[in-house]
């Protein structure tokens, strides 16, 4: 049925989609604006990575497997630091964080 | 999925076979069928991958919709639209055309370059001082 190939390109797949959905459970439930971009902007760098080198792996080598490479390096690159100006600019603007004991935001 | 069709011979009938991605009924002679079904199979998993996406999307939606404060919702605009990249390539295997690869490129630039200037523009006031 599958090749070896398709089956770890099915492993990385479904490994970056668990980290997706976690990734948005934590943005539904967390308490906090910081706790919520904590939980994603960590869950969806690696999630979406994952899957778009599980479709790398499957693609094989061509010019599309290099265009998914850049993606990844973007992904990489610009999903931290538009986490980093969100919250830089909650920060500046007196956005106080979540304590323990307060009331949900 | 094709037990019924191992003992004809090749080229010798035209099989019937729904393909996903449109509702209509595509012919399909014997030859192909082998290259085509191991194609299939991976096609499942990029299926329930869009799927997964789609309703994750639409969770996150509860936040950009209704979070409470602007913050909220720019970041789930930001998760939404990282969200969406993947979708594009997700797409662009199931309808076999992996060149959306080129869209998911450009909405990367673009989904970056809105949420810098969002936040930019939330924390001055201003997007660009004169």
């Amino acid at each position: 049925m599958f090749s070896i190939i398709n089956i770890i390109a099915t492993i990385l797949i479904a490994g970056g989609a668990f980290f997706m959905v976690t990734g948005v459970v934590g943005l539904l439930r967390f308490p906090d604006f910081y706790t919520r971009l904590h939980a994603t902007g960590k869950c969806d760098t690696l999630g979406e990575v994952l899957v778009i080198v599980g479709c790398m792996v499957y693609q094989g080598w061509s010019f599309i497997t290099i265009k998914l490479f850049f993606l990844m390096f973007f992904i990489f690159l610009a999903n931290p630091v538009g986490t980093h100006a969100i919250m830089k600019a909650a920060y500046l603007t007196g956005l106080k964080p979540w304590k323990k004991g307060e009331e949900r935001r | 999925m094709c037990s019924a069709v191992n003992n004809v011979k090749p080229h010798t009938r035209i099989i019937p076979k729904v393909i996903y991605n449109t509702s209509s009924t595509y012919f399909i002679t014997y030859r192909h069928i082998h290259k085509i079904k191991e194609k299939i199979e991976m096609e499942d998993i990029f299926l329930a991958l869009g799927l997964l996406i789609a309703v994750t999307i639409s969770l996150s939606l509860y936040r950009a919709v209704l979070g409470p404060g602007v913050f909220n919702q720019v970041a789930a605009v930001n998760v939404i639209g990282t969200k969406v990249i993947v979708l594009l390539v997700a797409v662009g295997y199931i309808f076999d055309r992996p060149m959306f690869v080129d869209i998911s490129l450009l909405y990367a630039i673009l989904n970056f370059i809105a949420t810098l200037v969002m936040s930019k523009y939330l924390e001055r006031g201003e997007i660009c001082s004169a």
